[in-house]
C-alpha cells in the first residue's frame, strides 16, 4: 500500500486549510476599526514607560485591550486598572491629544460600540490563574475599575489559566455610564523564570509560562503586542509566533527597550532583535540604535 | 553665599532599592557640614530596604532632628508618591533608577546621582553617565559625592526636555494600520 499519495494529500489538505485560515484572517483584520491589542506589562519602571507609551495611543482606536502581568506582580496590574480608569474618566475625544494632533493617520472615529451594544453586558469576566493571591489581585482590580471585560468569552482554553464571570455591582451603586465605555481585561501568566532559579527547574516553568502564552494570545487574537519589559515578553512573543506561523493571529509584534538602555539592549531585547520575535524593536537612544541598525528610534517615553 | 531663603531641602532617594552605601554618606557630620555651608537647611532621606539606619545625625530611634548647625534632619523608608518631597526640594541625591531620574528631571530639580556599585549588570550607571554628558545631571560616587554637592552650580545644568511618545505610537498606527487607513 503506498503511503505516499495519501502523505502528499493530507500536507496539500493541510496548506489549503492554513491559506483559508489567513485569507479569513487577513480579511477580517483589514476591515475592522478596532485593533486588539495585548499589552504585556514588565514590572516597576518598565510599566511606567509603558503608560506613558499608552498615553499617546488612541484608546478608542487600539481595543479591546488585555493586559498581561507575571503571576507576581501586583503592582503592574493596580497600574493597568488606574490608567483605565483615568482613561474612561476623559470623554473619548480628548483622551489621547498627543495621537490626535501628531498621527499622521487621523483615524476613523466610528461611534464606539461600547457606547451602544456591548454596554448591556452586566458581567465583568476577568481571567486569573490559579493562584489565590494573583486572583484576589485581580478581583480587585476589576472592583476598583468598576467595569467590564471583553464581553465575548470563551470556554477556557488552557489549565493555566482559568475565567470566571464576577456577578454585577450592586444596583445601588453609582454607576457612571462613562466608567463602563472602555474595554480591558486582564490576563495573569505564571513567570518562567523566577530570580536565581536553576536553568533546569527552569525548564518545565519556562513551558508552562508558553503554554499559558499561548492560550492568552489565542483568546485574545491581538492585532498588535506590545511589549517593554523583562518577566513575560519573551513567552508571549514565542506564543504570537507560533500562532502567526499557524495563521491562527496576524498581530504585530512591538518591544520597546527600556530607557535605561543607552548603550546594550537589555537580554529580552536582544533575544527578541536576533530571533525577529519582534517585528520592530523601539530603542530610545541615538547610540543603541547604531548599535543596533534594525532598531528603531523614534523618541523617548521619559 | 547662597541668600538664606526660608527652606532649602537636599532630598536623597533610593526608591525601591537597597543602597545602604548611599545612606551611610548622607550620614555624617562633615556631609551635613558640607550642605549647611552650601546654603541648604533641610535633609530628608528616604531609604527604602535599607538595612542601615541613620544613626549619626539622629539620636537612636528618632526619625527627625535639627543638628548644631542648624540643619534639620528626617528620614522615611518609603511614601506613597514621592511627587510631594520631590517638588518641596531644592537638589535631588538620586540612586540612578530610570523612574527617579526622569521624574526629578521632569521637575526641573538640580539632581546629583549616585550609581550602585553593588548592582551586577549596572547598565544603570550607562544612563546617569549619558545624561551628565548632556548636562542634564551630575553623577557622582559615594567618595565623590560631599565634593559635587559642594561644587554643584544649578544653572550649569541643562533642562531636560521631556519625551513624548507621539513618534513610536506614530510608528505603530503605521504598522498596525497599513496603507489601509485612509486619512479622513
Amino acid at each position: 500500500m503506498p503511503i505516499a499519495p495519501f502523505a502528499a494529500g493530507g500536507a496539500i489538505a493541510l496548506l489549503g486549510i492554513r491559506l483559508v485560515l489567513a485569507v479569513i484572517s487577513h480579511v477580517s483584520y483589514k476591515r475592522r476599526q478596532h485593533k486588539r491589542t495585548l499589552v504585556v506589562l514588565g514590572s516597576g519602571g518598565h510599566t511606567a514607560e509603558m503608560m506613558a507609551l499608552l498615553q499617546g495611543v488612541d484608546l478608542d482606536v487600539y481595543q479591546p485591550r488585555c493586559y498581561v502581568v507575571a503571576a507576581t506582580d501586583g503592582m503592574s496590574s493596580q497600574k493597568a486598572a488606574s490608567f483605565e480608569a483615568a482613561a474612561a474618566a476623559v470623554p473619548p475625544d480628548e483622551e489621547a491629544p498627543l495621537s490626535n494632533t501628531n498621527s499622521i493617520y487621523s483615524t476613523p472615529r466610528k461611534s464606539s460600540p461600547h457606547k451602544s451594544g456591548l454596554g448591556t453586558a452586566q458581567s465583568a469576566a476577568v481571567r486569573r490563574s490559579p493562584r489565590v493571591a494573583a486572583a484576589n489581585r485581580s478581583k480587585q482590580v476589576a472592583a476598583a475599575a468598576g467595569r467590564r471585560a471583553l464581553p465575548g468569552t470563551r470556554s477556557p482554553d488552557s489549565p493555566a489559566k482559568r475565567r470566571f464571570t464576577q456577578r454585577p455591582p450592586p444596583r445601588d451603586q453609582p454607576q457612571q455610564p462613562q466608567q463602563a465605555q472602555q474595554q480591558y481585561s486582564l490576563a495573569v501568566i505564571p513567570r518562567s523564570r523566577e530570580v536565581g532559579q536553576s536553568f533546569l527547574s527552569s525548564v518545565p516553568t519556562t513551558l508552562r509560562a508558553l503554554l499559558a502564552a499561548v492560550g492568552v494570545v489565542l483568546d485574545h487574537r491581538p492585532d498588535v503586542v506590545l511589549l517593554n519589559g523583562p518577566g513575560t515578553c519573551i513567552p508571549i512573543a514565542a506564543a504570537a509566533l507560533l500562532l502567526r506561523l499557524l495563521g491562527v493571529c496576524r498581530g504585530r509584534v512591538v518591544y520597546v527597550e527600556s530607557i535605561a538602555r543607552v548603550y546594550r539592549l537589555s537580554l529580552s531585547g536582544k533575544i527578541l532583535y536576533h530571533s525577529r520575535l519582534a517585528h520592530t524593536v523601539f530603542v530610545q537612544w541615538e547610540e543603541l540604535q547604531e548599535r543596533y541598525p534594525r532598531a528603531v528610534y523614534a523618541g523617548r517615553l521619559m | 553665599m547662597v541668600p538664606p531663603r526660608s527652606d532649602r531641602t537636599v532630598f536623597v532617594t533610593v526608591g525601591t532599592t537597597k543602597f545602604d552605601a548611599l545612606i551611610r554618606v548622607v550620614d555624617q557630620q562633615a556631609f551635613a557640614d558640607t550642605l549647611v555651608a552650601a546654603g541648604y537647611t533641610r535633609l530628608v532621606m528616604q531609604i527604602g530596604r535599607a538595612d542601615y539606619t541613620p544613626r549619626r545625625l539622629l539620636p537612636p530611634n528618632r526619625r527627625t532632628a535639627r543638628l548644631h548647625n542648624g540643619l534639620a534632619v528626617e528620614y522615611f523608608e518609603y511614601a506613597p508618591s514621592l511627587a510631594d518631597h520631590l517638588r518641596a526640594a531644592a537638589l535631588v541625591i538620586s540612586h540612578a533608577g530610570a523612574g527617579s531620574i526622569f521624574e526629578a528631571l521632569r521637575l526641573r530639580l538640580p539632581l546629583v546621582v549616585v550609581p550602585n556599585p553593588l548592582l551586577m549588570d549596572n547598565h544603570q550607571a550607562e544612563l546617569a553617565a549619558k545624561l551628565e554628558r548632556d548636562g542634564h545631571l551630575l553623577a557622582a560616587t559615594t567618595d565623590t559625592l560631599a565634593q559635587v554637592v559642594a561644587g554643584l552650580d544649578p544653572s550649569r545644568l541643562v533642562a531636560y526636555e521631556c519625551g513624548n511618545p507621539a513618534g513610536i505610537v506614530r510608528h505603530i498606527d503605521s504598522m498596525v494600520m497599513g496603507v489601509c487607513v485612509k486619512p479622513m
